[in-house]
């Protein structure tokens, strides 16, 4: 086996499953101007959801992810309409919506372990392995690298020219301008939480087959994809994929010489020296202050 | 004066009411019943009951309170403070070594007894009033390792999971290594660990020829999944015991030529108590049973301790339980030693075509 060719190849998918979760978090973030930390509850929601759907329930595999991805995008609207635009119509601050997120991202968590157990649940696949340049690399994965560059491409796409993109970032850039020229805000916020929501549905369902589900498991993945989206632009979703890839490789690579328990210190590490030198992200632009 | 008379009556019925529970033995139990290691707290609960319930049927006074420690030191210590200064408890028993740890101080500092499950031994040392129940890491990992070598394994990696116990875990490797003229090369991961990928190529890369492997059950599913992706198919002997690693589930539910001939063991446990739990529990799986005895022979012991000394002091407790040889487990032990284990007598397995046979391991 080419074990550098291995190490890559383990660093890229690490780093494709942060980029799932990065995108949804990091395009809710450019748009609402807050860190919507729900968006791990809702990604392990998906998870669950698809265990449900698939190996509960028995339904055919397809219509268990469109199940699914519609039940993840309706969760967003749902948390958008009950909570964050209740918060928004008293004019609460962005640390009030964060706060507001991590308190949802807590009762979902509660909610999926009362509801599920706290045993760890497989979605039994078949997952054929492939050899790649020397390495090994299954169909799961090479299906989350495919997915997340696919939806990179798809989000740009989105946001550069169709005239939902265009109202997404007018509102992005300023909501009150935005009003003024026939944009509602709130109708925004809603497609951006369906369309967030909906790539956390993706990401729960590829990590789910991919891992372990675990009640947990949406609170350490948001993380990661938030750090990868600090490290390439939290306020833009090709940064934040980028970023997560660069997170990725850095973890395989550091625990390549480092034991593995410091994973975890080498995101924090990457995290702290970004928000010190480079806070805006790799992509991010510099706003100098006249 | 009538009513001067009845207060006084009422007084002294309060205090006599009060006398009759205060006779009643009060023990806190301190469960994983939510958090990873709910499979465990959650059996064991069937155990304690049956205790009770075996207890009280023979003229006994027990109560046990049963608190949740989310498999966490955190909630650990909230539950154990509560049961020592709220609930006034006289012993307490406790699962896995953070919770257990957690606990620990408090258990010395109000001269309570506990009886505690867990791998790891550092608690004795720290606590004069705390018993041992389970397996021994530094010994299964020792027989573990020196099984490996004496199959002619030269390089053996030690896949360990960072707990309070895998300092044992590699003293006893260790040890072996230094017997068998063997290297053993060591790849630690943490609780939350998802990805195993690069372990295991770190282990091609090093050439392991076998692994012991310290970890639970979603550690071992994601483990026995990705080495078969990676083609890194090497004996594995699971350092820590079938219901903690190699379950039901990951037999279930892992790759089939990933799991051939991996080595796991298990406890003995005593046919009349199977038979009650059956009894009680028809759904109860083989598992779920050893759990279950291990919360039932806690709970046993620490009411016959405290039964013998009633009003005296946790040493008196502590040196009658570990006395107390007429008391037959449910686990197939010998009672407590000297050193405060009660040491379990490991039953080695391996898992061959769809099933485990059993395998003599000296």
């Amino acid at each position: 086996m080419a074990i550098a060719t291995q190490l890559i190849l383990n660093g890229i998918i690490a780093g494709a499953i942060y980029a799932l979760v990065a995108s949804g978090f990091s395009l809710i973030y450019s748009v609402t101007k807050f860190m919507h930390f729900a968006h791990g509850a809702v990604l392990a929601l998906g998870a669950y959801l698809m265990y449900s759907f698939a190996v509960i329930l028995g339904l055919n595999f397809w219509l268990a992810i469109l199940l699914t991805l519609v039940c993840s995008g309706f969760a967003g609207v749902v948390m958008d309409q009950l909570v964050y635009k209740q918060l928004r119509k008293r004019k609460a601050s962005g640390a009030v919506l964060l706060i507001a997120s991590i308190a949802l991202m807590t009762l979902i968590t509660s909610l999926i372990l009362a509801f599920w157990g706290a045993d760890v649940k497989t979605v039994p696949t078949v997952n054929p392995v492939f050899d790649f340049l020397g390495a090994r690399i299954t169909l799961t994965q090479i299906i989350i690298v495919v997915v997340s560059v696919v939806l990179l491409l798809g989000l740009w796409l989105l946001m550069k020219k169709t005239k939902l993109g265009k109202a997404m970032r007018a509102v992005a850039d300023n909501k009150d301008v935005a009003m003024t020229v026939g944009i509602n805000p709130e109708r925004i916020y809603t497609y951006t939480f369906i369309i967030g929501s909906f790539l956390a549905g993706v990401a729960g369902i590829l990590i789910g087959i991919e891992q372990n589900l675990y009640p947990q498991m949406g609170l350490s993945l948001v993380i990661k994809g938030f750090t990868g989206a600090v490290i390439g632009s939290l306020a833009s979703v090709p940064g934040a994929v980028l970023g997560s890839f660069i997170l990725g490789l850095v973890e395989n690579i550091g625990i390549w010489w480092l034991p593995s328990g410091y994973k975890d210190a080498i995101a924090f590490v990457l995290l702290f020296i970004f928000l010190l030198f480079r806070p805006s992200g790799l992509l991010g632009v510099k706003v100098r202050e006249v | 004066m009538k009513q001067f008379i009845a207060l006084i009556a009422f007084l002294f019925l309060s205090a006599c009411v009060q006398v009759e529970q205060s006779e009643s033995i009060k023990i806190g139990a301190v469960l994983p019943l939510s958090g990873w290691g709910a499979y465990w707290g959650s059996p064991e609960q069937k155990g304690i009951a049956l205790a009770v319930d075996e207890i009280r049927a023979q003229g006994g006074k027990i109560e046990v309170i049963i608190e949740d420690s989310k498999t966490g030191a955190k909630d650990a210590a909230t539950a154990g403070s509560k049961l020592i200064n709220i609930d006034k408890v006289q012993g307490i028993i406790s699962e896995f070594a953070a919770p257990s740890s957690s606990i620990s101080p408090m258990s010395v500092e109000s001269r309570i007894p506990v009886i505690y499950d867990a791998l790891s031994k550092k608690i004795l040392s720290e606590n004069p009033y705390a018993l041992k129940v389970y397996f021994d890491s530094e010994k299964e990992c020792y027989v573990a390792t020196k099984y490996l070598a004496q199959k002619g394994y030269k390089v053996i990696g030690g896949v360990i999971l960072n707990l309070d116990f895998s300092p044992e875990c590699k003293r006893g490797m260790d040890k072996t290594a230094g017997e068998n003229e063997i290297a053993v090369k060591y790849y630690d991961f943490d609780a939350d660990t998802t990805d195993f990928k690069t372990i295991i190529t770190k282990m091609q890369n090093d050439k392991i020829e076998s692994v012991v492997f310290i970890g639970y059950e979603d550690h071992a599913l994601i483990f026995f999944k990705q080495r078969s992706d990676l083609g890194f198919i090497v004996p594995v002997f699971t350092g820590t015991s079938k219901a903690d690693t190699f379950t039901d589930k990951v037999i279930s539910e892992s790759p089939k030529e990933s799991l051939e001939g991996t080595i796991t063991y298990d406890q003995k446990i005593r046919e009349g108590f199977v038979q009650k739990m059956n009894a009680r529990h028809p759904e109860i799986t083989d598992p779920d049973l050893f759990a279950a005895a291990t919360g039932y022979d806690e709970i046993m012991y620490l009411y016959r301790g405290l039964s013998k000394c009633s009003g005296k002091s946790a040493e008196c407790v502590v040196s009658a339980i570990m006395s107390d040889k007429d008391y037959q487990s449910a686990l197939e032990t010998e009672g407590f030693g000297a050193d405060r284990v009660m040491h379990l007598i490991p039953s080695y397995s391996t898992y061959s075509k769809g099933e485990l046979i059993p395998l003599e391991v000296e």
